[in-house]
């Protein structure tokens, strides 16, 4: 009994021995063609196909499917393809590549016998994609240079000049101020109107003639009523004479402050129209600026969306700790390599259909760059006749990476054209052009890199135009042999604010030459400018000055009005002494002084 | 359910069968008890001891019944597996099966399966000769005292001795063991 189940076992396991090195490799072979053919309703061919279940491999040396619509045409054809797999790792459901290499990917080739079948369908098509721009605005020194208008750039800029603001400001400061005074000097007068009716008539009585203590006691008790208020009058007419004096001087330091800003603000008019500094920087970039910002931000959209799939493949969840006793006993671990639930170590494949030739490869792409401890990286290669690109990189999303993105691309011979750009009254500007860049993305997102052009034939039309800045750029762009352009970009966030500095071998040139030419122009429109902008302000100055003047009305009538209470004044107190000799008069009856000790005097 | 390994007991022992088969059994059986189950190595041995020509019956009864009795041994197993990992020389070899596709799936690395392995293998030999002893000792000198022995005739003959023989005798043939 026993060596019978022996025999059937080792029967078993020759059969499957022997179906592995006899018949598995056919079998896949034609299954993975009748797959095909099913699916492209066309005759597919697989050669050489090699299964390695163990190893969990497969690999062929070729593959063709052909057009069910063109049957002595190919859909596609692959060359050496292998998809490499860890068993072990598969074992532990984890989804381990090795590799993945598909090599000389070609369509529409010919094929030496029909590749129809029996029957045959329509197949799908692929959908096509549109890819939208990103505009990004940059600032532009000559565009003022090249289209000036003194009163429209005073205009355009009054935002952003300050005297205008501060004359408007100190004007309502006065009006204010004068309004303020005027309502309490206003609400004053009433009470000069009871101290002067007070006045006038304490001013009658006339002592000399009273002769008894009731009507002593009734002149007394007028003049009783009346020092309170002129006292309380003085203080209310200080106070409202020294905050005037305290606001005159406040308008007057505003007033001064206002002849500083027009200083600055016509230093900054006379800067728009001042040649850019150091070579003329900004004239090279203008000229390419729009052919710049498509390339860059190309280039950076595709930097961030490799940075994004990078990070959405990351493990949503934190991979369990694997070493814990299970059961009983105790788990000991032995060095090994632990794997993300995914990885992929090498990806590559490549292309060609006349004229075009790809190649591309990737690797280390995991789902748990941590865990892996490798930057994803990646090469792809195009090459069209002369034409070639090279971009490479490596996406890092691990979360202590000190460079998440890493991109360099270079190109050579592409062309480029710009037609009437804005600067320049030309027509055209075609050429050809050699780039080098990097793109580095920090752990703060924030993304710097450079660019360095080198333009290699040049053609352009400036149509005889007679504008200065074509007329000098034309010219030197001709008499130069060698064009270079290095350009120094950052991206910051939020927001993506883009930022470039752009310096050309032919600044200095243009700079000087533009700086000989159009030095005596730039003279004349700071002149100009200077005079537009008192122009404008001398309304607003006016009318300050209007300002000014009733604010020192106000200043005068509170300053009269503590003259008129001096005199107010003086006439209480010589009613007061004569109230006091009348007292001594009536000192004989001694029933009087009785009364008169009972009073209060002021 | 004792009474059903009993007899199941007594059945194997009063059978025609091999004194070095049940030997045998019995000490697979003792060796996967050692052994904790749902790994591949556990798996594989049992496997194995079905192929190879021991008393599979025995094998399977010496495993229940000492599988309860086994995590007693624990510690001892434990200590024994830590010694055999931590062997220096083997260092190389344990992490290269380690990284093999499946071998790891034998949970070799655990102290209680390799304490259990060893202890299983170490004791194989001297249990297959003390049982094959102990087997023969019983064939030919307790069987037939037993058989004899009033108490045995007394038990057979209650109704629910018999009974359960009766059940036994036509479930499976039990009655050879017995009669």
């Amino acid at each position: 009994m026993k060596l019978g189940k022996l025999i059937v076992f080792l029967v078993l396991v020759s059969a499957i021995v022997v179906f592995n090195f006899l018949f598995k490799d056919k079998l896949i072979e034609r299954g993975l063609e009748a797959g095909l053919q099913s699916v492209f309703q066309a005759r597919a061919e697989v050669t050489d196909l090699t299964f390695q279940l163990l190893k969990a491999r497969i690999r062929f040396l070729h593959l063709q499917v052909a057009n069910k619509d063109a049957p002595m045409k190919n859909l596609f054809e692959l060359g050496p393809t292998e998809v490499d797999l860890s068993l072990a790792e598969l074992l532990k459901k984890k989804f381990v590549i090795e590799n993945i290499t598909c090599r000389e990917i070609r369509w529409n080739t010919d094929r030496q016998s029909s590749g129809a079948l029996e029957t045959a369908e329509q197949a799908g098509k692929e959908p096509e994609k549109g890819e939208g721009k990103k505009k990004i605005l940059l600032p532009d020194k000559l565009s003022t240079l090249l289209n000036f208008k003194a009163t429209q750039l005073i205009e355009e800029q009054k935002d952003k000049l300050k005297s205008f603001g501060k004359i408007d400001e100190v004007n309502a400061s006065i009006n204010e101020s004068t309004d303020r005074w005027e309502t309490t000097l206003r609400d004053m007068n009433k009470d000069f109107d009871t101290v002067s009716k007070g006045i006038a008539a304490v001013t009658k009585i006339d002592f000399g003639s009273l002769k008894s203590v009731g009507e002593v006691q009734e002149a007394y008790t007028q003049v009783e009523v009346l020092a309170p208020l002129v006292n309380r009058l003085h203080g209310d007419v200080d106070r409202v004479n020294s905050g005037i004096r305290e606001d005159l001087k406040t308008i007057n330091r505003e007033i001064k402050g206002i002849s500083g800003l027009i200083e600055q603000d016509s230093s900054y008019l006379k800067g728009l129209v001042r040649l850019p500094e150091g070579g003329l920087e900004g004239l090279m970039f203008s000229l390419m600026q729009n052919y710049l910002q498509q390339k860059l931000g190309r280039l950076y959209g595709v930097a961030m969306k490799a940075k994004i799939a990078a990070l959405n493949m990351r493990e949503k969840r934190k991979e369990k700790k694997k070493m814990t006793a299970r059961g009983r006993g105790e788990d000991i671990p032995f060095p090994t390599t632990i794997y993300p639930k995914f990885l992929l170590k090498h990806f590559g494949l490549s292309m060609s259909q006349d004229p075009y030739t790809v190649s591309a490869d990737a690797w280390d792409i995991s789902s748990n760059p941590d865990l892996w401890n490798k930057p994803a990286g990646f090469e792809v290669t195009y090459a069209e006749g002369p034409r070639k690109v090279l971009a490479s990189g490596t996406v890092d999303s691990r979360s202590k990476a000190e460079q998440p993105l890493r991109l360099s691309l270079e190109a050579s011979n592409f062309p480029f054209e710009l037609n009437n750009p804005d600067l320049l009254k030309m027509r055209y500007l075609r050429g050809t052009y050699q780039m080098d860049s990097t793109l580095v993305m920090d752990r703060e997102d924030q993304t710097t890199g450079t660019v360095r052009i080198r333009i290699l034939s040049l053609e352009m039309d400036a149509g005889g135009t007679q504008d200065l800045i074509t007329r000098i750029v034309y010219d030197t762009l001709r008499a130069s042999s060698d064009i270079n352009l290095d350009v120094d970009f950052r991206v910051t966030q939020p927001g993506n604010t883009f930022s470039l500095s752009v310096r050309s071998n032919l600044d200095d040139a243009i700079s000087r030459q533009l700086g000989k030419e159009a030095g005596t122009l730039v003279q004349q429109y700071q002149a100009q400018l200077i005079e537009e902008l008192h122009l404008r302000l001398a309304p607003e100055l006016e009318k300050n000055k209007t300002l000014l003047g009733s604010f020192k009305d106000v200043q005068s009538a509170g300053l009269q009005d503590k003259a008129r209470l001096n005199g107010y004044t003086k006439q209480l107190a010589a009613k007061q002494e004569e109230f006091k000799q009348a007292l001594l008069k009536l000192g004989g009856s001694k029933t009087l002084q009785d009364a008169v000790k009972k009073l209060k005097l002021p | 359910m004792i009474a059903k390994v009993i007899i199941k007991l007594i059945r194997i022992l009063n059978s025609n069968q091999k004194v070095g088969e049940v030997a045998g059994g019995i000490a697979c059986g003792i060796m996967l008890a050692l052994i904790p189950s749902m790994n591949l190595l556990w798996f594989t041995l049992l496997l194995v001891t079905y192929l190879i020509k021991v008393n599979f019956a025995a094998e399977l009864l010496f495993l229940a019944i000492f599988k309860p009795i086994v995590p007693l041994a624990d510690p001892a197993l434990h200590n024994l597996g830590t010694l055999v990992l931590a062997f220096g020389p083997l260092q190389g070899f344990y992490t290269l099966i380690y990284n093999l596709a499946v071998v790891p799936f034998t949970r070799f690395n655990n102290t209680i399966v390799m304490g259990g392995l060893i202890a299983g293998i170490l004791l194989w030999v001297p249990l297959f000769f003390l049982f094959k002893f102990l087997v023969t000792l019983y064939r030919e000198k307790i069987r037939d005292k037993i058989k004899d022995s009033k108490f045995v005739k007394w038990l057979t003959r209650l109704p629910i001795v018999s009974g359960l023989i009766k059940v036994f005798a036509r479930a499976g043939s039990i009655r050879p063991g017995l009669d």
